[in-house]
């Protein structure tokens, strides 16, 4: 069949539907009590699934079709369900507590009242985070939800954050979650605006990411953002502004400890240190490089429409200067969703969301000698100047030119303002967009034809000028064209998705039956030009490729990859007491050889309503009593390159000429498998007051993605198996609940057991700095590896270490296990206050059990060169008879992995807290106005002597290599002010 | 609503239905950019564009950390010619004799060392079925390949003894072939004997089919039969139960090569004559982004940061005026050292000058030749005809003849010193002295000089850590993780 013809068919049958009518159902819904307005109330359509919520007054609007079930539902409150058969007003009073909780969440290809969910999903309402001044989807997420680890490796604006659900299920494949951002699914929420959310779903187990098949592995995070309603004008403006300061210092020896300390290390480093050249100065090396951040954000928003058309759109700004030049992220974005109800029995929805980003990076999580700006100031010598003009005598005088940064005699090193005058920019330009039709077939038969795209384009600028800095200067290259670096990358990505899905519904008396049939397309190009070159003129301070002499590196790349994916779901409810859900999704991959590209999912779950059932007496007491299980399994193939089928070969960046093979073929190669069990159950009580939900899991990865090299090159294969088990709990209160006065409580904790149960062809694996990420079978992910210290030799100061292999002496065999990375447990506590319109909200977040490898230290109290040093130090040996923990000055040993540096990374954090006020009436046409004032990271509790117990990886890819701080960017304490404005 | 009919929506829900099952197809993708290579048992190299990348590859190890650091660094920092310089703790550990299996240097330079010989495999392996590339030209690249296979291997069973010896070429591995390339894939150690018969058939190809040199620079350049003569001579020298005799006559022939020793020994180093006459082989770097960007002269010169390999004072002090002034460069710097502790006077190697990355290096030259058929003579009894060989290296820098050799050892120690001052900062010493068993005898002698200011005397203090040194010192350890990793290796003795 030709194109032409779908189309002739899609025309006739666009025109012949076009005939019929929906109809408009609007009005108020009050407490049956008191008779306030109900804001938040969800109001669905039965068949359909399409819905609205209740405005601030109230009231609501939807558009159905004739004979439609209208379900009005809230927490806390017994729902309403309504059958309209032509337009009109209809005010509803719902009362409080007397039936089931009627809340909606969104799941996988659609939403499911949150009583009859089978599956592990936590939900986060945009409440926990739109007062706090965060940059992120993970920000949001953070300490909100059981099984969510967010770690925030670094205090950087616009950095990224690792978000892990239940565990780590992979070595070297991606461990990051899907994300599902109103249908787009990608691997990415960069950019995403946390203001134009309205809540975010994720689901956790199997049961419930079968359905996204082979990229569900990881978890699936569901964001939706928010839609236009009927009949009502609401314009929203919202802006905060703040500051933003470091938590922590680090104090280093002030000049003379310095000096005493390079006297026990060489009488040449003091000489150099009593120059005459440097004769008075003393550089604070933390003054020059920290500074005070700023935080503004700015949203402008209008949401509403007629009865057929509904519109949400938004405009927002935000900007964030980090407290360390020249860290900067600015954001701008723009939204528009649409919803038109073309006819009554095609409703088109329609989401653009535009986003134009710019990170300037500063350089961090490396040591003073790669550019890590964090580590170069607490190590660089205070007797430095930063300019060689403050040299005493001035610039010329000692053999440099005025501007230029003071050069440093130690090996390659440049002071941190050289450093920090390095351009790292990354613009980036996204578009997300989404076109779906929902389509009635026939009553109760929907079809969803969608297309979704995510398109990103982004340059990435790095420039190093020729004049001021050493590095720059290429050692003083006297060819002038030499000197000077730049980078330009710019990479398009492009995530095409065409989606169909089929939902039917029967109900017959008891019974309800839901049916889900799907299929879809996903296109992926990613495509890269790569320009380096070098020679540029003397007072460029910004890249400019025009002035660039020599190009001493150029590449394009271009990749690509297809998914073809059919999938199913079935649900039955027998009277709201049992329910089963069953999904299945198969999956094609290009990235695989013939004969392995499909990939089969399902999965199996069940509910058990208990507390519907005739013979349950507490129904008084505990309105909610429902047990969970499923089974499932999902599939990751993110670790597996575009061709894995293919052994490839590429020209090598440091020889453009000499193409070299880079990975050898594996034509058996597949995806990792996570079989996933749950049980759970949900108990709500004492009026909705209490709620409560538990889940136990256990997730065994299978197939693990391994990467062998061999000689450099790369073999991919599969092998060995991963289990991750766990217990979560959470529980809501509502504590105090009056007229004016409220008080509720949301704590969650997640514990978790992790252990390589198989490991592959190697006997262990090594990751991170010095290789202390060790990975190995029969152990668990995240330990570290290397040297027990035994003691400081009293006699000389010397750092022994433990003979663990009984040889007699030092060698690679002494090392062994020192510490996990892993916590025991993590958890979160939010407390909201509410009197009147006053408000006071708490977030606490806190993590147990888990070492962090502070391999800082190692360059900060090594003791090895003329780099400055911590305070630490003044503790050492320094004489026969000194019992201490810290050893000599120049002992070689002393800089090896060791358990000295392993420290424990427990904290409990004050993460933010919020008060706020809102203006009980009315005035000037404004309907709702709110100011409020937000701390974050106001207070942290813990024994880490780093600068935060938040750490990330030092530079490696891999979720595996975790837990090493090495002169990470510190985490800022924050403070905004903000204000609301709707009218 | 009432209108459609039933029939017409499902012709709808059909369509959409055939529309995927043709996405099918969808999952066939091919790459766009990336090159593909062949799998397993196909031929590899498949154009002439693809034998002379695969070449290019070869001539790109020149320009790899070993050859640009690690090589001189070992050669002349781990021997009395230079001292660590720098402030990197891994080097420390090399220039100290206490090395430890997971120091990064050892790491990279075995694994280097490796990919170096997968290099020269791959198109030794392939090149013979490459069409449009005439045999001629085939066989001279067999010889060049084989020639810098050989000087991979000679380097790294120098360096730890028993090396793997893989011939193979392995670019396809999956699940069914896995086991049966595992041998090669996880390579064991083979005997020192067993690595050297490996290289002498490598350089008796190199010699067959391997370029003549010419006088023209650019045939200093490559591999040439001279070079691969050179190579053998060093081989058979250095080699457990040396052929003396095999020794002269490689040797022989080289020199009757057309090779000449330049008048003045500083254009050896003046970047103004490469290429010339005394050299055999030399790697030639051409800058920044070229096949060769030779940077190795930025880590042992300049003044913007220590660097590494400050001369020794032993060498300084045994220098005479015309080599002292092509080797040793003194000039101020901001920084200094326990072993020299004047900025205003620190010195640095200066046989490399040009920082920017156009520095050629010798791998052989005619000096280190005429001074390795010397050594030959003195081992089989000749030590007038050695002492004249070491004598015609001493007149061109116009010192006096050596006093004649009383015995085969005083005649190897001249030969040895005159080695050390000919070819100070060019990566032999260290080599030199294992092969003439004198390691250990001259490296624990190493002293440098620290000036008392209460008696304003220079006392020479013995270098630390150097007291104690046994063979298992003379020989890097096998880096951990590749043993860990690979159950057919073993480690060295003494780590």
């Amino acid at each position: 069949m030709g194109t032409k013809y779908y189309f002739i068919i899609l025309f006739s049958f666009i025109v012949s539907f076009a005939s019929a009518q929906s109809i408009e159902v609007n009005g108020k819904v009050v407490d049956s009590n008191d008779k306030q307005p109900l804001p938040g109330v969800t109001i669905v359509a039965k068949s359909t699934q399409d819905g609205t919520v209740t405005d601030l007054d109230g009231t609501y609007s939807i558009r159905i079709n004739p004979n439609e079930t209208l379900v009005f539902s809230f927490i806390g409150y017994a729902s309403q369900e309504i059958i309209i058969d032509k337009s009109q007003t209809l005010d509803i009073s719902l009362s409080q507590g007397a039936k089931l909780l009627e809340e909606v969440v969104v799941i996988g290809y659609g939403t499911q009242k949150k009583s009859l969910v089978t599956n592990a999903i936590s939900s986060v309402g945009s409440g926990a985070f739109d007062d706090r001044p965060i940059t992120s989807v993970g920000q949001a997420l953070q300490g909100n939800a059981t099984g969510v680890n967010v770690v925030q490796s670094s205090g950087k604006p616009g950095g990224s954050l690792d978000i892990r659900i239940r565990g780590l299920n992979s070595i070297v494949s991606g461990v990051n979650p899907l994300f599902v951002i109103d249908g787009v699914q990608t691997y990415s929420a960069d950019g995403i605006n946390t203001d134009d959310i309205v809540d975010i779903q994720i689901l956790k187990d199997a049961t419930a990411t079968a359905i996204y098949g082979i990229n569900g592995s990881a978890g699936v995070i569901l964001i939706t953002t928010k839609r236009g309603k009927a009949n009502k004008n609401v314009f929203g403006f919202s802006t905060y502004m703040g500051i933003s300061n470091v938590v922590k210092n680090i104090d280093v020896l002030n000049l003379d400890q310095y000096k005493t300390l390079m006297g026990e290390l060489s009488s040449s480093y003091v000489d150099q240190a009593n120059a005459p050249r440097y004769a008075g100065i003393n550089t604070n090396w933390s003054d020059e490089v920290f500074r005070t951040g700023q935080d503004g954000n700015y949203e402008l928003s209008y949401s509403g429409g007629t009865n057929k058309l509904r519109a949400f759109t938004s405009l927002g700004y935000q900007d964030t200067k980090g407290i360390v030049k020249p860290s900067r992220f600015s954001r701008y974005s723009g939204r528009v969703n649409l919803d038109y109800d073309a006819t009554s029995w095609l409703t088109v929805h329609a989401n653009v969301n535009l986003i134009k980003t710019k990170l300037a990076n500063t350089s961090d999580n490396n040591n003073a000698n790669q550019g890590g700006v964090i580590l170069s100031t607490l190590t660089t010598q205070p007797y430095l100047p930063i300019y060689a003009d403050d040299l005493i005598g001035g610039a010329e005088a000692n053999g440099q030119l005025p501007g230029q940064f003071a050069s440093n005699p130690i090996a390659s090193l440049e002071n941190p303002v050289s450093f920090q005058s390095r351009q790292e920019d990354t613009h980036t330009n996204r578009i997300l967009g989404n076109l779906g039709f929902d389509v009635q077939l026939i009553k109760n038969l929907i079809w969803k034809p969608a297309v979704t795209i995510d398109r990103s384009n982004s340059e990435y600028e790095y420039f190093v000028d020729s004049y001021r800095s050493n590095y720059g200067r290429n050692n003083d290259n006297p060819d002038i064209a030499t000197r000077g670096i730049g980078r330009y990358n710019e990479s398009k990505n492009l995530n095409l998705n065409l989606e169909n899905t089929l939902e039917y519904l029967v109900e017959t008396g008891n019974h309800e039956l839901k049916f889900l049939l799907g299929s879809g397309v996903q296109h992926f190009n990613f495509k890269q030009d790569q320009l380096e070159g070098i020679g540029f003129a003397l007072d460029l301070r910004k890249l400019d490729l025009n002035q660039m002499m020599d190009t001493t590196y150029a590449r394009a790349i271009e990749r690509e990859k297809n998914t073809v994916s059919y999938f199913a779901r079935t649900t039955y409810n027998f009277k709201e007491k049992y329910i089963i859900n069953g999904v299945f999704r198969a999956s094609g991959s290009s990235q695989l050889a013939k004969g392995h590209k499909w990939g089969y999912f399902p999965g199996i779950s069940a509910a058990w309503l208990i507390s519907n059932e005739e013979f349950f007496g507490a129904k008084e007491t505990i309105s909610l009593l429902k047990l969970r299980a499923g089974w499932g399994r999902t599939g990751n193939i993110s670790g597996i390159p575009e061709y894995a089928s293919y052994g490839l070969a590429a020209y090598n960046y440091s020889n453009p000429d000499a193409l070299e093979q880079i990975n050898y073929t594996n034509d058996d190669l597949t995806w990792e498998t996570t079989t996933d069990i749950n049980i759970g159950v949900d108990v709500t009580m004492f009026d909705y007051r209490v709620k409560f939900t538990s889940d136990v899991f256990k997730r065994n990865t299978n197939n693990l993605l391994f990467r062998l090299k061999i000689e450099g090159k790369d073999y991919l294969y599969n092998a060995g198996e991963i289990e991750n088990k766990g217990i979560e709990f959470s529980l809501n209160t509502q504590n105090i609940r009056s007229k004016d006065l409220n008080w509720n409580t949301n704590f969650n904790i997640s514990f978790l057991k992790n252990k390589v149960v198989e490991f592959g062809k190697n006997k262990y694996e090594s990751y991170g700095y010095q290789g202390v990420n060790l990975i190995e079978g029969g152990q668990p992910l995240g330990n570290f590896y290397g040297y027990a210290v035994a003691q400081i030799n009293p006699v000389n100061g010397n750092i022994e270490y433990r003979d663990i292999d009984g040889g007699g002496f030092l060698n690679a065999s002494d090392r062994t296990i020192i510490g996990n990375a892993m916590p025991d447990f993590t958890f979160g506590l939010t407390n909201s206050l509410t009197y009147k319109g006053i408000s006071l909200d708490a977030l606490i977040t806190g993590s147990q059990g888990n070492d962090i490898f502070n391999a800082s230290r190692i360059d900060l109290e090594g003791m090895q060169d003329p780099k400055n040093q911590s305070a630490a130090v003044l503790e050492r040996w320094q004489k026969e008879g000194d019992i201490t923990n810290i050893p000599r000055a120049n002992d070689p040993n002393a800089v090896f992995a060791s358990d000295r540096f392993v420290e424990d990374g427990s904290y409990v954090r004050l993460k933010s807290v919020t008060l706020s006020y809102n203006f009980q009436k009315k005035f000037l046409g404004i309907n709702s106005l709110k100011i409020y004032a937000t701390g974050q990271n106001l207070a942290t509790l813990t024994n880490y002597s780093g600068f935060d117990p938040e750490v990330g990886s030092n530079n490696e890819s891999t979720g595996v290599a975790r837990g090493i701080d090495y002169g990470t960017y510190p985490q800022v304490r924050t403070f905004i002010f903000g204000i609301k404005i709707q009218f | 609503m009432k209108n459609i009919s039933f029939f017409r929506k499902m012709l709808i829900l059909f369509a959409g239905i055939i529309f995927f099952a043709s996405c099918e197809k969808l999952l066939d993708t091919e790459p766009i950019t990336d090159k593909i290579v062949p799998p397993q048992d196909e031929q590899i190299l498949k154009t002439v564009e693809d034998a002379e990348g695969a070449m290019n590859s070869i001539y790109a190890i020149f320009g790899n950390e070993f050859w640009q650091f690690d090589y001189f660094y070992l050669g002349d920092g781990g021997s009395d010619v230079a001292y660590a310089g720098a402030d990197v703790p891994e080097f420390f550990q090399i220039d100290e004799y206490r090395i430890n299996a997971t120091n990064y240097v050892i790491a990279r330079d075995w694994n280097h060392f490796s990919d170096f010989v997968k290099r020269c495999n791959l198109l030794i392996n392939y090149i013979d079925a490459v069409p449009d590339l005439p045999q001629d030209k085939k066989d001279e690249m067999i010889g060049q390949a084989a020639l810098f296979r050989a000087l991979s291997r000679f380097m790294a069973t120098q360096i730890w003894g028993d090396f793997p010896i893989i011939n193979s070429t392995i670019t396809s591995v999956n699940s069914s072939n896995f086991d049966s390339l595992y041998n090669d894939l996880y390579p064991s150690r083979k005997p020192i004997s067993e690595v050297y018969d490996a290289i002498i058939a490598d350089c008796e190809t190199a010699i067959a089919k391997a370029p003549d040199a010419t006088s023209a620079p650019e045939s200093k350049y490559k591999p040439s039969k001279s070079a691969a003569r050179a190579l053998l001579a060093k081989v058979y020298a250095t080699k457990p139960n040396p052929d003396w005799a095999k020794v002269i006559q490689n040797c022989d022939e080289v020199m009757s090569g057309g090779f000449s020793l330049l008048d003045i020994y500083d254009h050896l180093f003046d970047n103004m004559h490469e290429g010339n006459a005394e050299s055999i082989w030399e790697v030639n770097g051409e800058g920044q982004s070229t096949l060769i960007n030779s940077w190795c002269t930025n880590v042992f010169l300049g003044t913007n940061w220590k660097k590494f390999n400050t001369p020794s004072h032993t060498l300084s002090n045994a220098l005479d005026a015309k080599r002292r002034a092509a080797t040793i460069k003194k000039f101020p710097t901001t920084f200094s050292d326990p072993y020299w502790t004047s900025f205003t006077q620190f010195p640095h190697p200066w046989k490399m000058r040009a920082t920017d990355g156009t520095q050629n290096f010798y791998i052989f030259r005619l000096a280190d030749i005429i001074l390795l058929k010397a050594e030959a003579l003195a081992r089989t009894g000749d030590l007038t005809g050695a002492m004249a060989l070491v004598n015609q290296i001493r007149s061109r820098v116009s010192l006096p003849d050596v006093e004649p050799a009383i015995s085969e050892d005083d005649a190897i120690n001249k030969i040895l010193q005159e080695r050390f001052l000919e070819l100070a900062f060019e990566g032999q010493r260290w080599y030199d002295l294992k092969r003439t068993g004198k390691s250990i005898e001259i490296l624990s002698k190493q002293t440098y000089s620290v000036y008392d200011p209460n008696t304003q005397m220079f006392s020479e203090i013995p270098m630390p850590y150097l007291g104690n040194l046994t063979t298992n010192d003379l020989v890097w350890p096998i880096p951990q993780d590749v043993l860990d990793n690979n159950p057919n290796l073993s480690q060295n003795p003494g780590y």
